[in-house]
């Protein structure tokens, strides 16, 4: 099923840059080398988006839940906030955000916080409660105060892919599913990796004068390979989805950053989060949220919009933050939020090996842009950073005028997905036109597409990539329309395929069960009936 | 208003009880707030399919094999009532084949055989989970109806080592419904081919691609309101022609509905469609009243009412945040009460929450703060002590409990 249909699985023996991970700190890292002439391979163990990339809030910070105890991270998030809404555009929904004061929280914060926000450049206006009511209705109406702010939300696996396309049009070599086994190691000097092929089980080395490790919170066990000890604390967030989108603004406390106090709008849907628990990096690759963690996550949830309490909880997840004490404090009371970006060489007398890790979504391309000038200086090629301009592949043109567009629901979700690469997705035919997921309009057309451009193979992939199965029903019936058309468009076997959905029912399981209750139970007993009882889904259970 | 019994839920389980006692001469009233599982019906209505995750040939036989909650092992008679129940069926109009003694096998829409009790006669079946009774198969779909995976139907039957030839058929009038990218679903291509001519057409279509095939499947898109069309489909199709489940909804399941309810009301019977049972009154371990939601100024009396309002998907029961609750009487309900309890990490293990449901006494007399309530039967997938997905028994138990509710009212003069 797995082997060669990706038309874009290639690699040479040996790059300018290796880069591990294919989360958006990794596609970035590896579209800036792309753009600054290098040859780059980028390597990822299952698909992009996989770890903490693809769970999290999906915020485009303003920067302004940092302002008061951490300046130099807001400085960085609303310089990345304003930069995000030039170059991916398609991916940002410029909405703006509340910061309010509840009767228990202490309004003397509130000045300390616009104030701090000025400081670091952030638009900061304060607002009656009344006009935060009638900006937002349905933030908590008991609020004493209110912040606007230009916060947004940020589509985490768009953003991710476009990095990935754009550095594969700059000559960048792309490998998923290939987990790093170990690093080829020469003299104190990394001179390459060992890969595995983890659907097929296949083996290969591939050579680079020099090695990025963007792995996330899994970067510490990478630099553990070259010998390297990263003090790590993996940081698990919790979150929620609702099965609609209650607010069209996001929502803060505007106190001392804790858990459950933003509420962001995106898509379909809203999320709130997070919980902060450290632990052990050995969970990390199978989070599960706890029953005391939905607890306070749905407490405070309704203390940010009271209509929380009374809508329906779609799916529960959570994801790892990669957080890093600094050298010198090894029991990491000093964790900061920032970036960190190790020469090995420097730090532990590795040659050939850079790590860059903390930071935030929200700074991927700063952090991508530091790691790769650290690339260019060691070997000595003398090029600008432009990640910062070059707008990424989707928001590389101007927006269709709205009078050229076909006006059908499934076009213009499209034109909000894809940006203007949507232009390239068939939409001729009454098949391609066809819809495989109600809920998200996916149409057969759109599967077409990611399929052939953005690495596709698998239901979770094409979830990823196209919101097929993320709306309301969670894949009732549009998961198996989506298996019959693999068969088709990927020619793969339909008993693999059968295993391939039942894998993605599981999946889809994983995120209701946690908040089982409802229509959630309701729902999900209904694709229990229509999957396994219908359909006899488990008899493809491996 | 008053009538010998109300009947709340006009699913499988409401109507199987309703069509016995108007049968019997009863007033009865069916309550029912929308349309029933039997939307997502699969051809077959099963007993008994699987045990301990083993397949069951011979379903009566593994009955006192099963967990004392179970449903079943409260009926001392669920062999009689079974052949009942076919009975009932068929006086429906409810065409069928397969017999209570032992189990056949209908091939699920991904092209496994499961084990079933009664298969509707237009439906493709197996005697054997390893062998088929064609060798050769033209199998048809209409072009750009996803909700019938072909490749899953066809790589399911070459396992067992049939020839599968697939053909999409490309029909006049589907494709101009197809400008409409939502319109290929089951129920709407049932509609078109309620015509006669349409019929005609597929049935030559189908007939020039026949080849060497033994026999035909197709998706059961055809006799959403009555089986006439699906007899002229097999009439003029030179070989034997069968249907196979599509994804929902089930027009087929939609056909049992119908024929089930309009028998219904040919015995007689009211049926309350759209309306939600509230204030139910009970005192004294009996219920006196309720009301419903369409004629909210009338009070409904009977001397016996029945429960037969499914379980959650239905709304016959209800998950909040800290507990499982009946809606309509608030009876007592079989469930865990640590919520982490209702539901296990894997799918596709069996999920404790699938047998949670209204606690009764030993004749299906529902359970009121421990106590039965003298004249409130309950039947159907509304009653604790059974995972139908992994027993596969819903619609057993949906229509023996659904008769032996009936047994016990009429016992009653």
């Amino acid at each position: 099923m797995f082997s060669d249909v990706f038309k874009y699985s290639k690699y040479k023996k040996h790059y300018d840059v290796i880069v591990i991970g294919g989360g958006a700190t990794g596609a970035g890292t590896a579209r800036d080398c792309a753009m600054r002439g290098l040859s780059t391979l980028l390597v990822e163990r299952y698909d992009f988006t996989a770890g903490a990339t693809g769970r999290n809030h999906g915020l485009l910070h303003s920067g302004a839940r940092y302002a008061v105890t951490d300046s130099e991270s807001a400085t960085e998030c609303i310089a990345e906030n304003m930069t995000l809404r030039r170059i991916a555009s398609h991916c940002v929904e410029e909405h703006d955000g509340l910061f309010i004061s509840l009767p228990e929280d202490d309004l003397a914060y509130q000045s300390k916080f616009v104030e701090s926000c000025l400081k670091a450049g952030i638009r900061a206006e304060v607002i009656s409660p009344q006009e935060a009511l009638r900006l937002e209705p349905s933030v908590n109406p008991l609020l004493v105060g209110a912040v606007r702010v230009p916060d947004g939300s940020i589509d985490p696996f768009r953003l991710t892919i476009s990095n990935v396309l754009d550095a594969r049009r700059n000559g960048a070599d792309i490998l998923t599913y290939h987990e790093v086994t170990g690093l080829v190691i020469d003299n104190g000097r990394v001179i390459g990796v060992y890969l595995r092929n983890n659907l097929n089980g296949e083996k290969l080395e591939v050579r680079a004068d020099i090695t990025v490790n963007a792995a996330g919170i899994w970067g510490m066990l990478i630099a553990r390979m070259a010998g390297a000890t990263i003090n790590m604390f993996p940081a698990k967030g919790s979150l929620l989805i609702f099965g609609h989108r209650v607010n069209n603004m996001v929502i803060n406390r505007c106190r001392k950053p804790a858990n459950a106090d933003i509420l962001v709008p995106g898509d379909t849907v809203c999320v709130i989060g997070t919980t902060s628990d450290r632990v052990p990096i050995e969970t990390c690759d199978d989070m599960r949220v706890t029953p005391a963690e939905v607890d306070v996550l749905l407490r405070e949830g309704a203390q940010l919009a009271p209509a929380l309490a009374t809508t329906r909880i779609l799916r529960a997840y959570a994801g790892v933050r990669p957080l890093v004490a600094s050298d010198d404090d090894p029991s990491g009371r000093s964790i900061s939020r920032g970036i960190v970006c190790l020469d090995h060489e420097t730090r532990d007398g590795i040659e050939g090996f850079i790590t860059i890790t903390g930071g935030k979504l929200m700074t991927y391309r700063l952090m991508a842009e530091i790691a790769t000038d650290m690339v260019c200086k060691k070997l000595n090629v003398d090029k600008k950073c432009e990640t910062a301009i070059v707008p990424l592949p989707g928001s590389d043109k101007q927006k269709n005028n709205v009078s050229d567009l076909k006006h059908t629901y499934a076009f213009n979700v499209r034109q909000g997905r894809y940006g203007s690469m949507a232009d390239t997705i068939d939409d001729d035919t009454e098949t391609d036109n066809s819809l495989i997921c109600e809920c998200e309009e996916v149409t057969v057309g759109e599967m077409k597409h990611v399929i052939v451009e953005q690495h596709v193979d698998t239901l979770t992939q094409l979830r990823r990539r196209t919101r097929l199965g993320m709306g309301t029903c969670q894949g009732q019936l549009c998961a198996l329309r989506a298996a019959g058309l693999m068969c088709i468009l990927q020619k793969n076997e339909a008993s693999k395929v059968g295993v391939d959905l039942a894998e993605f029912i599981n999946e889809r399981w994983k995120g209701m069960y946690p908040v089982g209750w409802g229509a959630t139970l309701a729902e999900a007993q209904l694709v229990a009936n229509i999957y396994q009882g219908l359909c006899g889904l488990d008899k493809f259970v491996k | 208003m008053k009538f010998d019994t109300i009947i709340i839920g006009g699913g499988l389980s409401g109507l199987t009880t309703g069509i016995s006692l108007a049968k019997a001469g009863q007033k009865v009233a069916i309550v029912s707030s929308g349309q029933s599982t039997l939307h997502f019906h699969s051809g077959s209505f099963d007993l008994l399919g699987y045990n301990n995750s083993k397949e069951v040939l011979t379903p009566l036989e593994e009955l006192k094999r099963l967990d004392a909650n179970h449903p079943y092992s409260k009926i001392s008679d669920v062999a009689t009532l079974a052949e009942e129940a076919i009975g009932m069926l068929r006086e429906s109009n409810v065409k069928i084949k397969g017999e209570t003694s032992r189990n056949h096998y209908r091939l699920t829409p991904m092209g496994v055989l499961k084990p079933t009790w009664l298969t509707m006669d237009e439906f493709f079946i197996s005697d054997s989970a390893e062998t088929l009774p064609y060798k050769k198969f033209l199998l048809v779909n209409f072009a750009g109806f996803f909700d019938f995976p072909v490749e899953f139907i066809a790589d399911g039957l070459e396992k067992l080592g049939a020839r599968v030839n697939v053909k999409g058929l490309r029909v006049p009038m589907l494709q101009e419904r197809r400008l409409s990218p939502s319109e290929m679903r089951s129920a709407n291509i049932a509609k078109l081919l309620s015509d006669e001519n349409v019929v005609e057409l597929i049935s030559k279509k189908i007939n020039t691609s026949i080849g060497d095939a033994e026999v035909v499947l197709l998706p059961s898109v055809v006799g959403l309101c009555s089986d006439e069309m699906i007899e002229l489909l097999r009439s003029k199709v030179s070989v034997p022609l069968f249907m196979v489940a599509t994804l929902p909804p089930s027009v087929s399941g939609v056909r049992v509905q119908n024929a089930l309810s309009s028998r219904f009301k040919k015995l007689g019977g009211s049926f309350l469609l759209g309306a939600t049972v509230f204030d139910g009154v009970i005192s004294n371990n009996k219920v006196e009243s309720i009301k419903i939601s369409t004629l909210p100024d009338e009070v409904f009396v009977a001397n016996n009412y029945v429960l037969a309002t499914g379980s959650f998907q239905s709304h016959g029961l209800v998950a909040n945040y800290s507990r499982v609750y009946e809606p309509v009487f608030e009876l007592d309900v079989d469930f865990d009460e640590q919520r982490s309890e209702w539901t296990r990490h894997n799918v596709f293990e069996s999920q404790p929450y699938m047998t949670f449901g209204v606690k009764t006494d030993n004749c299906l007399r529902a359970l009121k703060d421990g106590v039965s309530v003298s004249n409130l039967y309950v039947a159907g997938s509304v009653l604790a002590g059974h995972d139908s997905v992994k027993l596969s028994d819903a619609a057993g138990v949906s229509i023996i409990t659904g008769l032996a509710v009936s047994k016990s009212i009429l016992k009653q003069k």
